[in-house]
């Protein structure tokens, strides 16, 4: 089999799944909406024929027997139901299975006999309850032949007949009047072309007949606004052929179409028409979301290889320094023409690396997409009712960041669901609205990407938190009194911190918030938590709009430049030695009422530190809820820098996450700042 | 210089690269090499072992520096700081860049002029063995291993 074609069948059924997955939430909130169910229908009937071409026979044959309960569900021979709902989504999920074992070149020959007999069951099922039905079914191979006929033949009448033009038709009928629909073409050359025309009418208005609607309109015809054709719908007592004949007996004309109405299919055409008009109107709210769907597709089928986006990156920082080497060397000559041109490159250079930023960047949707399935699932089984209410997800943010997000995302929906959101019985009880709402939400603000997952559930109990805290000797009783709120929520992010009692098997382990707090901060983010009794939760992360460039402050430490990402730094100060206190052991500085352990950077890098100053200058960091006092020797300035890795030879060093090539085409190297104090 | 000319009958030839080094005189397969640049300004990375010598910018790349004398246990009487050049090798993805002070030239030798004795014993398997080129001797490096440390 073609590879190539392999790739681009996979890439489509996963926008296919996706689509499905988001058509049938929606249609479980909605069930009586056709246009769900027919675009669902249509998009397994797509990806059965997709299926069929490529060979997979297993995936086309499961799609088929979906594309029969939906069939049904579309002419209204069954109904939606919560059970059939999750059997559905079963097979929604042995689809996703099988595409990728595709991928991983395994065919799709994933054992589905026992979804496929019970979608046959669901389909036999339904008819055995509606016998009525089944009649109509053994019926319909007939009908179903007639309509097709019919529906042909109406083709051939491409005249839009409306309900008050089909009114009158129906009445003219019932006064034993024939309905015609005639197409009059001229020969080429007609010169009086209208002239002829009101011939046809006059013959048809002198045999007793009506003219009740014409293409082209007739001030077109008397004006000569037409090629050769004419269509006419006629009412008249004559028959067929004699109209026929009366009209092709006017000199001129080449040929006389004329056709009986067919007013049964015209009438199923109008309330067809019908429908999607009301349904158009109910979705015209829905059309502004449909095209943003839409537009999201757009931006999935353009498809660029991430790594060719680094070394454009790459090749774009290669560009920055080479411009700036330029400049530092034609600096020295003062010469006007290439000063300007220099400007010029430099604004050339700046619009490019800002368009290569923005081409690495997807919006959060790529994400988000899949937590509503998700959500709906976990709800179910806890049986709870939860409203998933998502927002913002056409923020961008870096491809990057979006893939690792993902994970800790998952984590705080699924605490969300166990934890936060009480049972039903409960939240009525509490006089709350029965059904939870949890809300995901993102948005820029400034240089960051803000995603908040909140709920409307019990909440964090502070005092649980913080006995729970001085159990394990976190905080001593003292302290904990005064405490500010925020410092008793980020126990929670410590390693094996969890107040649950019960354990489940969705969450509440005790591990999972220190997973999300350090898989956030891996990505340069970071987290909070915000919570009250019995209103609810809401987790904040904080994540730059991209991993590849970060602010960051430029130290030196000795003879090197060093680099502090400005997410890990709460302040900078000047202090002197005499400041320093020894408690146990540490050093210590008091800063504003706090206690902070002093790290002499230069000492443990085993940096000579030559003549020693009375005077320090001091980099407080945060890690968690804990602070540092980095000692550096100049403070140099806040800088954007592009993060590079520093290969596979230094990855045994814990102290640095990797290093940035600065302006002048020097390296300074990147503090990695829990690490480092993860040691004190 | 094609790789599959030298073939002569069944004996397989090797072409390396040879510089010298505090005096010695060391090849490469010259496969590995990218390119010898002149010794740019290294930047040191506390707490890296012993034998990384830092860290340079190569055309917007991060490469890691490694000076061999320390890799490979060479005594010298006084710390040489003064190597002029680096040579770039690549070996997968990995780029890595030796100190060296002079590169001298392409050898081409016969499977049979390779001793695997000697550079078994002096260099650990970190030398494929030695060349006897004229009346020096080259020690011929195995570069895997060597990245390997």
């Amino acid at each position: 089999m073609n590879e190539q074609y392999l790739s681009v069948f996979l890439d489509e059924a996963r926008e296919y799944m996706e689509s499905l997955n988001e058509n049938m939430l929606k249609l479980e909130k909605d069930p009586e909406d056709m246009e769900i169910i027919n675009e669902i229908f249509r998009v397994l009937h797509t990806l059965k024929g997709m299926s069929a071409t490529m060979g997979f026979e297993n995936m086309s044959k499961l799609c088929h027997r979906m594309e029969n309960i939906f069939d049904d569900l579309r002419n209204e021979k069954m109904k939606i139901t919560t059970e059939l709902m999750d059997t559905l989504f079963a097979g929604v999920d042995a689809m996703e299975k099988m595409i990728q074992m595709m991928a991983e070149g395994k065919g799709d020959e994933l054992d589905v006999s026992d979804l496929l007999n019970t979608y046959e069951g669901i389909i036999k099922g339904e008819m055995k309850i509606e016998e009525k039905k089944e009649e109509e079914k053994l019926e319909t191979p007939k009908k179903e032949g007639e309509k097709s006929e019919r529906i042909k033949e109406y083709e051939k009448i491409p005249i839009e007949i409306d309900e008050t033009l089909l009114h009158t038709l129906e009445e003219a009928k019932k006064k034993d009047y024939n309905t015609y629909y005639v197409k009059v073409v001229l020969e080429e050359g007609t010169l009086l072309k209208s002239a002829r025309m009101y011939m046809v009418f006059h013959k048809i208005e002198e045999m007793g007949g009506e003219v009740l609607k014409s293409i082209p309109p007739v001030e077109d015809i008397e004006n000569e606004k037409f090629e050769r054709e004419v269509e006419l719908i006629v009412v008249c007592k004559i028959d067929r052929n004699k109209l026929h004949e009366a009209i092709g007996n006017i000199s001129e004309i080449e040929k006389v179409i004329v056709r009986e109405i067919d007013m049964e299919s015209a009438r199923g055409e109008i309330e067809e028409r019908k429908v999607e008009t009301k349904e158009e109107k109910k979705t015209v709210e829905k059309v502004e979301a449909k095209e943003s769907s839409r537009m999201k597709r757009i931006t999935q089928t353009i498809r660029v290889d991430i790594d060719k986006l680094d070394t454009l990156m790459n090749l774009m920082g290669e560009l920055v320094i080479a411009r700036s080497r330029i400049a530092d060397t034609l600096r020295k000559y003062q010469i006007k023409e290439v000063d300007e041109s220099l400007a010029q490159l430099s604004r050339v250079t700046l619009d490019l690396q800002n368009i290569i930023m923005k081409i690495r960047m997807v919006p959060i949707a790529f994400v988000f997409n899949r937590f509503p399935r998700m959500v709906r699932d976990l709800a179910r089984r806890f049986n709870k009712e939860i409203n998933l209410v998502i927002t913002g997800q056409e923020t961008e943010l870096d491809r990057t960041v979006v893939d690792e997000i993902g994970e800790p995302l998952l984590h705080l929906l699924r605490n969300a669901v166990d934890h936060g959101i009480e049972p039903k019985e409960e939240r009525i009880a509490k006089g709350k609205p029965p059904v939870g709402t949890i809300v995901l939400a993102a948005r820029h603000e400034g240089n960051n990407v803000i995603i908040e997952v909140s709920d409307d559930g019990r909440g964090m109990d502070k005092e649980k938190i913080l006995s729970k805290a001085i159990e394990r000797g976190l905080i001593d009783e003292a302290s904990a009194q005064n405490l500010p709120e925020d410092k008793i929520f980020s126990f929670v992010f410590m390693p094996g911190f969890s107040t649950k009692e019960d354990v489940s098997d969705v969450s509440g382990r005790g591990v999972g918030m220190d997973v999300v707090k350090s898989a956030i901060e891996a990505l340069n983010g970071s987290v909070s938590l915000e919570s009250k009794k019995d209103e609810g939760t809401k987790v904040t992360i904080r994540l730059p709009l991209t991993l590849a460039i970060i602010q960051a402050l430029l130290v030196t430490i000795g003879d090197f430049v060093y680099a502090i990402p400005i997410v890990n730094i709460d302040s900078t100060m000047a202090a002197s030695e005499d400041d320093v206190q020894i408690v146990e052991n540490r050093e210590v500085m008091v800063v504003r009422g706090e206690i902070i352990p002093i790290v002499r950077l230069k000492e443990m890098f085993g940096i000579e530190t030559g003549k020693k100053s009375r005077n320090i200058n001091l980099v407080i960091v945060k890690n968690g809820p804990r602070k540092y006092g980095f000692v550096v020797d100049r403070l140099l300035g806040q800088d954007d820098i592009v993060i590079k890795s520093l290969g596979k030879l230094l990855k045994d060093i814990k102290e640095f996450s990797g290093g940035a090539i600065l302006g002048d085409g020097s390296i300074a190297l990147i503090l990695d700042v829990s690490n480092i104090v993860s040691n004190i | 210089m094609n790789k599959n000319e030298g073939n002569t009958g069944s004996e397989k030839i090797y072409e390396i690269l040879s510089f010298n080094l505090c005096g010695r005189d060391f090849a490469v397969d010259v496969d590995y090499v990218e390119m010898v640049i002149e010794k740019p300004n290294i930047t040191f990375v506390p707490k890296a072992r012993e034998f990384i010598k830092g860290v340079i910018n190569l055309r917007g790349r991060i490469v890691t520096v490694v000076d061999l004398t320390k890799l490979l246990g060479i005594e010298m009487e006084k710390e040489n700081n003064n190597f002029k050049n680096v040579m770039i090798l690549r070996v997968g993805d990995v780029e890595v860049g030796f100190l060296v002070d002079n590169v001298k030239e392409v050898i081409r030798a016969k499977e049979s002029d390779i001793d695997t004795q000697f550079g078994s014993v002096e260099y650990e398997r970190k030398a494929k063995g030695v060349i006897k080129k004229g009346d020096k001797l080259v020690v011929y490096l195995d570069v895997e291993e060597i990245l390997k440390t």
